[in-house]
């Protein structure tokens, strides 16, 4: 599926101009001198992934790329990873999703921007805490993408038993 | 192996069972909070770390994400029927439970057949399929299923339908070897006087006779009443008998092409006849037959029944078709006095033997050899020619049991082969006679 067709993919093209704007703190005066080139790589990549899904991908990438540059501050780094999260999700969404399903999404989503704000809130007493931060990072990572791998998704899901009529 | 799922009605068909693996959603998800956290680890900033966590959020909600859809393929018409060179349109549509999935279907190419899109949407796909050759060919749908908001993808694959092509079979009339027929009416002369319309002889008026049958100038000239005998026509029953045994590959595999056409010309043409006709297929899983029977219906049962088409061919059913075991051609399968014409390669002893069974329980029996070389590609010419001798005292020896045999080679028309049989088959009854 390439094109913007459905409704969900109206609203991922100003998402992801939002993520791209946020992460290069366009339209909060005064900024990093080098912001422009990644806005406008980000634009470009956003206005791609209109007819290209993969591209959508880069585009959140250059949102980090110019995180990293442009140094924003907290507020805008949640409102670009949130916004990056929406445009992923409604660019990848061919139909009409349920509102159980987007609801359930917003939450999760909402959730762990949440609990990262909250912890990079807190100050850093700890002197060992770059040392701990690290693998607990990985460790998170790994036991969120463990469901996806090779086939431990199809063991959750069960089927009703089937009725037989021909032999 | 049709279903109906609980619940709605329009939600019957095949279920579909589909291979879930991650999304392109989940994938990009995943390479850009692995990139991002990398590079937060890295260049030690935090920032990226409250960028990447919403799209770890979005990865972690498929615990809580609702069941995936339940989904049903169903085709029709199932099977489609055709014959060879012609098209039938298959429908294909799915339905899911919860209704409103996105779900996206897609029809697989069939090997040996043409698939051509007539209309391609999501939930509903037309195909025309067509074939150049007969036999069975299933129609593979393919589905892809979303689930868990997006993050997971499923395909399933089901054979929704089936088409069945029939041969294509020459219209010549093939001609049947005569036997003692019985007592219907029909279109087949026979040596005995009767009401028919065929000129038998003239002989003296004895009382009794019909006024009509009275043949008045014969009777002017001598005399004394004469009157006219005709023979009486009557109708035959006629059982193809099909080899199904599995052949050595190679010529023997090629042939068994003309042994479908073969079976289809003379089933048509006794029908168009006026005859019953019925057919016993032996080798495969056991004997299956379908009990001779008058008319146009007959002829599409015949052929599907060859096909192994037939729905519900388990024991006897009402219509006639039945399936057994053993390697003998069962007596439900040939009524008495039917002429059995045998399309064979004649490579396997088993069929040889019911041929032989056939001839000795007095049915006609001809068997047409449509092997016309030997079955070995590439040997000695001499190894060629010790086996058409060999063949030719196996004609020999069957026909002195009483089973003709007539080879069909690949350009010779059936009909004509058969005129031979019937020939010799009259010759020697008129010998016998006397």
């Amino acid at each position: 599926m390439s094109g913007p067709i459905a409704s969900p993919h109206l609203v991922s093209a100003p998402l992801g101009l939002l993520m791209i704007a946020a992460a290069t703190e366009i339209g909060a005066g005064a900024g990093h001198p080098g912001r422009w080139v990644p806005a406008g790589l980000g634009v470009l990549a956003v206005v791609a992934g209109i007819w290209l899904r993969s591209a959508a991908g880069l585009a959140v990438l250059t949102a980090a790329a110019a995180i990293l540059v442009v140094d924003p501050g907290l507020g805008f780094v949640a409102v670009s990873g949130a916004a990056a999260s929406g445009y992923l999700v409604t660019r990848h969404t061919d139909s009409r999703a349920g509102i159980e399903t987007l609801a359930t999404t917003t939450g999760f989503l909402l959730g762990f921007l949440l609990a990262a704000v909250i912890a990079a809130l807190l100050p850093a007493r700890f002197a060992w805490l770059p040392l701990l931060a690290p693998p607990l990072t990985v460790a998170v990572y790994l036991v969120v993408v463990q469901p996806f791998c090779y086939s431990s998704y199809s063991e959750t899901v069960s089927y009703p038993v089937r009725p037989s009529i021909s032999t | 192996m049709t279903i109906t799922p609980p619940g709605p009605s329009n939600m019957s068909g095949i279920a579909v069972e589909p291979r879930w693996r991650a999304s392109p959603l989940t994938l990009a998800l995943c390479s850009c909070a692995a990139v991002t956290l990398a590079a937060a680890m890295i260049g030690q900033r935090w920032q990226l770390v409250i960028f990447a966590a919403p799209l770890i959020g979005v990865l972690a909600s498929v615990v809580r994400q609702p069941p995936p859809p339940r989904v049903w393929l169903r085709g029709h018409p199932d099977p489609g029927r055709c014959f060879e060179g012609e098209e039938v349109r298959v429908t294909v549509t799915v339905s899911a439970d919860p209704p409103g999935t996105a779900l996206h279907l897609r029809v697989d190419d069939v090997s040996g057949a043409q698939v051509r899109m007539l209309e391609q949407r999501p939930e509903r796909v037309v195909a025309a399929v067509s074939a150049h050759r007969w036999g069975r060919y299933p129609v593979r749908a393919r589905v892809d299923v979303p689930a868990a908001g997006g993050l997971m993808t499923g395909t399933g694959a089901v054979d929704v339908a089936e088409v069945v092509v029939f041969p294509l079979a020459p219209p010549e009339s093939t001609v049947l070897p005569h036997g003692e027929m019985r007592d219907r009416l029909g279109t087949h002369l026979t040596a005995n006087s009767g009401s028919g319309v065929e000129y038998a002889d003239i002989r003296p008026y004895v009382p009794g006779d019909q006024l009509r049958t009275v043949n008045w100038p014969v009777s002017a000239r001598r005399g004394r009443l004469h009157v006219t005998q005709r023979l009486s026509e009557r109708a035959a029953d006629v059982v193809v008998l099909v080899d199904a045994y599995p052949q050595p590959p190679g010529p023997a595999t090629e042939v068994t092409e003309r042994i479908a056409r073969g079976a289809v010309q003379v089933v048509q043409s006794a029908l168009r006849g006026g005859d019953r006709a019925g057919i016993a297929t032996l080798g495969g899983r056991g004997p299956r037959w379908l009990g001779v029977d008058l008319g146009r219906r007959q002829f599409y049962r015949v052929v599907d029944t060859m096909l192994g088409a037939a729905p519900g061919s388990g024991p006897t059913t009402p219509t006639g078709t039945g399936s057994g075991r053993g390697t003998l051609v069962p007596r439900p399968a040939v009524p008495p006095e039917a002429i059995v014409v045998a399309f064979s390669t004649l490579l396997d002893t088993d069929f040889a033997l019911a041929l032989i069974d056939l001839a000795r329980r007095g049915h006609p029996v001809v068997a047409v050899d449509v092997l016309d070389r030997e079955p070995f590609d590439g040997v000695d010419p001499l190894v060629g020619r010790m086996w058409s001798l060999q063949r030719s005292f196996m004609y020999r020896d069957m026909r002195t049991i009483g089973v003709d045999v007539v080879a069909w080679g690949a350009g010779q028309a059936l009909d004509q082969v058969l005129h031979v049989v019937a020939d010799h088959r009259r010759r020697t009854l008129r010998r016998v006679s006397r």
